[in-house]
This record gives structure tokens, sequence and C-alpha cells, in this order.
């Protein structure tokens, strides 16, 4: 599974911690546009991921490219910089805003690199509110005065804002209801369709993967026991644990499927 | 056990660093050492003679530098000698010994005393959330925490020894002479643990696995004896590992204030009278109880909860 | 809906309020035996306050008016003391909403066994029947959490309810958990005759599993039916929506999308 022109290659990712190894060998690639789902259960090492590419943990790699950033290396991976051009989306919005300032202003603050008059950054933040299906109305608005869902927009409002090549999305949507998930869900998709961002977005949820994937990769104990195509994925799951997942998703009424008329 | 080890080694390290700090502000003291003992050998002698001052450098190592006698203080320490006092010649362990019964008896009864008020407290007022009760349990709280222990005793004083005449005022050997002294720190225990309770009792009753008791069919009474108390006093301890240290500081100010005798009026009557060997012992006494109540304090916190208890073991 | 001679469970014109502020207005339910109910909404939309109500706990909402007939038995919400419907039981949502992290498992079975009375049977059938250990003297942490989850529906199955209440089964558990429990209580259920309330925010897994569907939203029911009428023929604006986005990414938004 590798793009012909990846925007990211990360092979054989490893990350320790004293005696516990909390990820093995993790190698992916993906090309400008493509979301890829990574799947597993709580503790399999999904957010750990994002964590050692975002150097916040200490983690080995035979390879590490990010091109947007300049970033091609190979050994250590780099620690504790942040990943240049890129965002990341929490599960908790209200853990990832400062409840004391107005989403207008968290969603703002992404743009300090950026040499704008104040006028062009309101401007840029509305748009961005705009994008996120919220309206003027909400600039000034306090995390504690909005519904959760609304919270979570505005947090993809400020990710998508500073016009980042990939973002990070960590288990967005497993803290709102079902009905907000899916419009959500559905707006992340038509903004990357928009922007050609390219998404990697930590879930447990098989349903989103299923409409929104390009690549899924399942985790289990730290190492990777599934990653493949979308479509593969479900006609032809690599190994029993991500049949059983999908089994499962189906179970749950979470899969395309005509409902089971009882 | 590794971790246990490491906190032992960690004990070491505060009493040494402790001992060298009392030593050396005890050593650069401003004043003649051999002049302090030798007054307080012969009170009445006006004019002492020289050689007598020199003899007594001689026989407690006055002239020898700094290291030196401190080695031999250490040396001492570890052997169990921990020298006598200049004032009145008995050994200092023997002084401890028969001071350390009375302070004993007045920490343990306030603690007590003040943990058994502030339970009752706590608890009326979580059950009775927003209530008057609630808001007294609190204002009772406030008002303990910010009245100092020496003006509670006064007016304790004023109130039930000179005004009523039912409990003496000072001295000690009965009962009745430990109970108001024994209060006033009781009161102070019970203000500054009322608080801390009520909110550790709050944080317990959040817990999702609450909800679901009650929806068992569980009783009100079991739900809080049975499961908040227990969750509660995890954090609890920490904090009440911190009180029993601070009561020993109270205990100082009450037994003056009382005319008790015990180790706080000790501590001050041997800096007043410049007793170094019984006050730098009693300073290494209150460092060393404050570290192992809080080293072991936090031991029984790691042990009380079966999660942390397991990966400790590991 | 029609007055049903299996009827097992039936609640007249409930009302509760916290503080003066109504939380559930004139919610009227009806279940029979073996039937699967679901209770979907959003959150705040008053599912578990409902929920809290029919198990006959009186706080944080107080209930002010509405009656329940279960099991033959009567009672007016708007009387003071809480009640316990024999034979309701709960299974919460995960492991951290069902065990005392400080107790052992065993004292928890206990603990439960003790309020029970009377049913002194033995549980080793009921533990083979959901391949479970015996807890024996470990913590519930020393479990894995699909374990844990299949203790707590055998806790609640110790009651031998004729009505099963599985609060949000979906959302704190990873899917294979899940998934096995929801099919584990399906299997017995079936075999028991046991009736089912599945409260959930997803009208998807609702429609997997329950024959009839009821909608809430700001406390009231806005919609109620079986579940392939809800699911064809939705009534109110909420329920339409909350149809056309059942599914990930269905053709229906796309069509809300191109309307708008």
């Amino acid at each position: 599974m590798r793009p012909a022109d990846p925007i990211l290659v990360l092979d054989g990712l490893s990350v320790r911690v004293g005696q516990a190894t909390l990820l093995q060998d993790v190698s992916l690639s993906l090309a400008k546009g493509e979301v890829l789902c990574i799947i597993g259960e709580s503790g399999a090492g999904k957010s750990t991921i994002l964590k050692a590419m975002q150097g916040l943990m200490p983690a080995t790699c035979s390879r590490f490219c990010f091109g947007p950033a300049g970033i091609d290396v190979t050994g250590q991976m780099p620690n504790r910089i942040g990943l240049p051009r890129t965002r990341w989306v929490m599960q908790d919005p209200l853990a990832a805003l400062n409840p004391r300032q107005s989403l207008g202003s968290s969603i703002a603050e992404s743009l300090h690199r950026h040499r704008l008059s104040a006028e062009e950054r309101k401007d840029a933040t509305l748009n961005a509110l705009a994008q996120a299906e919220l309206g003027p109305e909400f600039y000034d608005r306090l995390p504690a005065q909005v519904s959760l869902g609304q919270a979570q927009r505005a947090c993809l409002a400020r990710a998508m804002i500073a016009q980042p090549d990939l973002i990070f999305f960590d288990e967005p949507l497993s803290a709102l209801d079902a009905l907000v998930q899916k419009k959500i869900a559905y707006r992340m998709d038509l903004l990357r369709n928009a922007t050609q961002m390219t998404y990697i977005v930590v879930t447990h949820d098989i349903g989103f993967a299923e409409s929104y994937a390009d690549q899924v990769l399942v985790l289990k104990d730290g190492r990777v026991v599934t990653y493949q195509g979308r479509v593969p994925f479900f006609a032809a799951p690599q190994s029993h644990y991500a049949s059983e997942l999908i089994a499962a998703a189906d179970a749950l009424g979470a899969l395309r499927r005509p409902e089971a008329a009882e | 056990m590794n971790a246990f080890a490491l906190r032992l080694v960690g004990l070491i390290v505060v009493l040494a660093g402790v001992s060298l700090i009392t030593f050396t502000l005890n050593h650069f003291a401003p004043g003649d050492k051999a002049l302090i003992i030798a007054q307080a050998r012969y009170p009445d002698t006006m004019g002492l003679p020289t050689e007598l001052l020199q003899e007594i450098r001689a026989e407690f190592h006055l002239d020898a530098p700094f290291l030196v006698q401190y080695g031999h203080w250490m040396s001492g320490i570890l052997r169990g000698d921990f020298g006598t006092s200049y004032t009145s010649g008995i050994a200092v362990w023997d002084i401890f010994v028969a001071n350390l019964g009375e302070t004993m008896a007045l920490t343990l009864s306030s603690l007590t005393l003040g943990l058994f008020g502030a339970f009752v407290l706590a608890s009326l007022a979580v059950f009775n959330p927003g209530t008057l009760i609630d808001r007294f349990a609190v204002f009772v709280a406030s008002i303990g925490a910010a009245m100092p222990n020496y003006w509670l005793a006064l007016l304790l004083i004023l109130g039930v020894s000179v005004h009523l005449g039912w409990l003496p005022a000072y001295g000690e050997g009965t009962l009745a002479h430990l109970i108001l002294p024994s209060l006033t720190l009781a009161l102070w225990v019970m203000a500054s643990q009322t608080r801390l309770l009520r909110s550790f009792m709050l944080d317990a009753y959040n817990q999702p696995f609450i909800e679901t008791l009650r929806l068992r069919g569980i009783s009100e009474r079991e739900i809080f004896f049975a499961h908040v108390v227990p969750h509660a006093r995890i954090p609890a301890l920490t904090m009440i590992g911190l009180d029993l240290a601070s009561l020993l500081e109270g205990a100082i100010i009450v037994e003056l204030t009382f005319s008790r005798s015990g180790l706080g009026s000790l501590l001050a009557g041997s800096v007043l009278s410049r007793d170094l060997p019984v006050m730098m012992f009693l300073v290494m006494f209150f460092a060393t109880t404050y570290v192992v109540i809080n080293t072991a304090i936090d031991a029984i916190q790691t042990l009380s909860d079966p999660r942390t208890r397991q990966r400790s073991a590991a | 809906m029609s007055n049903n001679a299996d009827g097992l469970l039936k609640i007249d014109a409930l009302s509760a309020e916290i503080s003066g502020r109504a939380v559930l207005d004139d919610i009227n339910l009806e279940v029979a035996r073996s039937e699967w109910l679901a209770i979907v909404g959003g959150s705040g939309a008053g599912k578990s306050t409902l929920l809290r109500a029919i198990m006959g706990l009186k706080r944080p909402a107080r209930p002010t008016s509405g009656e329940m007939h279960f099991e033959g038995a009567h009672w007016r919400f708007s009387d003071c003391k809480p009640f316990r419907p024999k034979a309701m039981s709960f299974v919460p949502q995960s492991p951290a909403y069902g065990f005392d992290p400080l107790r052992r498992l065993h004292w928890q079975l206990a603990q439960l066994a003790r309020r029970i009375r009377g049913s002194q049977q033995d549980n080793r059938a009921l533990f083979d029947t959901l391949s479970l250990p015996d807890p024996a003297q470990k913590y519930p942490h020393e479990w894995s959490r699909g374990m844990q989850q299949r203790l707590l529906l055998a806790m609640a199955l110790m009651e031998q309810p004729s009505l099963l209440i599985l609060d949000e089964p979906t959302s704190a558990l990873d899917p294979i958990i899940a998934a096995q429990v929801l099919q584990e209580v399906q299997r017995i259920a079936a075999a028991q005759g046991i009736a089912v309330i599945i409260v959930t925010h997803d009208l998807a897994l609702a429609a997997r599993y329950a024959h009839k569907i009821v909608i809430m939203e700001h406390g009231r029911i806005v919609e109620a039916g079986r579940s392939d009428i809800v699911l064809t023929r939705p009534q109110t604006a909420y329920a339409r929506e909350l149809v056309a986005h059942r599914h990930w990414h269905s053709a229906s938004i796309e069509a809300t999308h191109a309307a708008s």
C-alpha cells in the first residue's frame, strides 16, 4: 500500500517507554487528500501513533518523511517540535478550548503566524466558522455557551483556518451524539474535498471508516494487524481481528446494510 | 519493593540534610557556649574563672573544627547517645522520654477528637447539600481555620475556666487538665479537615458507579459507609498526615499557654536557656517524625487502592 | 397504542422537574412481555431522567405526576417515597459505571445478593451461560473490560428480571464488547421471555434491535411507534432528521444537503 506520490511516509515506528513497548514496527504512507483511519480498542496504541509523529513521545523509526514540513529523518523521530503544517482535533472539545476565550478568538489565534490586519483576521475567522456550519453569532460565544457538537465544530474551524496539509483527529466524534457525529463527519469530508487536506483519524467507529476512509489501519496491542485500502478491508479483511471488528460494527447497526427487520 | 527502598534512601538523605542544617545553625549562633554551660552549672557564681571555661571547652570539644564537632555529634546520635543537657546535666534522651507522654496524649486525643468532629460535620453537610446545615459546616470550618491557636486557647480559658469555673485553666496530671488544651487543637484539626473531607466525599459521590448502586436499590446508608467513606479516605489520609505534623507545632503554643510540660514547652524552654543539645535533638525529632509520618502515609495511600497497590508491587 | 393483554410496563402521564424546571413532560410508554423498546434521543433529551424515574429514584429529578403499572404492581410517581420495582434491573453503560474499584468482585456480588434476598439461587448456571469464571478474590481492574461488562449483565440477571434496561450499551464500550453483550442479551432475553429497554442516542442501533422506538427531545416524547414505521414514515422534523442521519454518509444526508 504505497501511494505513488506520498505526502507522508512512516516506516518502522516503535515506541518504548521503560520496559513497555507501546508501538512496534508501525508503517504507513499517505497521498495528498487521503483519509487514514486508525482503529483499535482502548489502549491499543492508536493515539500513541499521533503523539509519536508530533514528537511528543520518545520514538524510533527507520524513516519518517513529511514533505510539506521538509522533514525526512531516519533513526530517532524528531522530538518535541510539534509537526509543522499540521493541526490536531481532540476528542473532548471542552478540554481543547480555553473556557475563558471566545470561540472567535480561539480560532483566530491559529493565524498568529500569518501577517494579517485585524479585519482580515476576523473575516478569515468568520469564514472558517461558516465552513464548520457555525454562524457569525458564534464568534463571541464562550465554549460553555454552546453545545458539545458546536464546540467540536469550532475546533474543526480552528484546525482548518491555518490551512494545514495534514490534520490529526483523535477520536473526534466519540464524545458526541450519533446525530451530531454524522453531521460533523459529513462536514469534515466536504472540507477535505474542497481543500485536499490529508486526514489521519483515530476512531473506534468502523462505520465512519466504511464511509470516509481511503485506508484502514487496525492496531492491537501496539502492533499493526491489518493495513488495507477501504474496499479490500471490508471485502476481505487481512486479519481475524479485523473481521471481528467488522462483524461487531454490523451487529451494532453501524454499517450501511439494510436493517434486519424484526 | 523497589519503590519502598527508594523511599527509605530518600528518608535518610532528608534526615542527613536536616541534621547538617540544624547543627550549622547552632554552631554559628552567637555567644560563648562554654559560658552558657558554666552559668547553668554554677548559677550562683558571679565571675567564672577562665580555667573552668577551658575545662568545659575541652569536655564538649568546643575548640575542635566544625566538621569534627559535627562528626562527634552525629556519631553520638548513631550510637544512640544524644548528649547531655547543658543546663541540667541530665541525658537528653531521659528528658525527652519524660516529656513525650504528655505531648502524645495531647496530640493523639486532639487528633481523634478533631477528626471525629470533622467527619460528623462533613457527613452532615454532604447529606444535606445546599441547606443551612451545609453552610453552617463550611462556616464553622472557615472560622476555625481563621482563628489562631493561642487566641482560641485564651478564649477557652476565659470562658470555661474563669467565668464558668468548670475546668482548670492550667497545669497537668488529670484528665480534666487535658480537656481544654486538647479541645483547642481538636477545633483546629476539625476546622482544617471538615472542608477537605466534605469535598473528598462529594468527589466520591460523583463517581459514576454510585448512581448504579442507587439503581440497584442499595440504601443511601450503605452507599455512604461502604463506598463513599472508603473512597474519601484515600485523599484524606494525606491531609491528615500533614495535620499530624502541624499538630506537633501547635502543641508548642498550646503547652506554653496552658503551662503544661511536654515536648513543645521543652523546646521553647531549651531555646530560651540556649540548651543546645536538647534543642537540636528536638528539632531532629520533629523533622524525623514529619518525614516518617508522610512516608508512611504515602505508603498506606498506595496500599489502600488495589489498582495502585498492584502497580507498585509489580 | 392498544391496551395490550400482554402488557408488562405501562407509564401514564409522567412529568418531573428539577427545582421548578420541567425535565420530563407527559411521558406515556408501554412495554409488552419479551418486547424490545428503544428510547432514543440526544444528550439532555431526558433519557436518563426517564430511566431513573422508572426505577423509582426521586433525585435529582422529582416526579410531579404520573402513574406506573409494572408486573401487576402500581405506583404513583408523585408519592414521596422512592420505590424499587422488583423484577426490573439495569445494566450500566460500562464497568466504570458498574463497579466500585476498591471492592473485590465477590463482595459486590454479595452486596447485590443481600439486597435481593429471597433469591438464593445458585449463580453458577448463570455464570456458565455467560462463560464467566468465578470472580473469587479478584478486583474489577484484574478482569478484562469485556468480562467485567458480562459480569454486570450477570448481576442484572441475578434479579430474575422480567424487564432489563440497557443504558447506552455502545457509547463507552469497544464495539466488540458492546456487540457481544447485546447478542448475549438477545439470546437470554429470548430464552427467558425478558423485555428489554435500550436507552441510546444511536437510532441505527435502536433500529437493529428494538420492536418499538420512542424518540425524545427536550423531555418530551416526539415520536413513538413500531420501528419500521418510525424509520419509514417519521412524523416530526426531529425524527425525520434522526432517520436521515442514522447512517454514516447515507444518500439521505446528501439529499438534505443538496436541498439546503
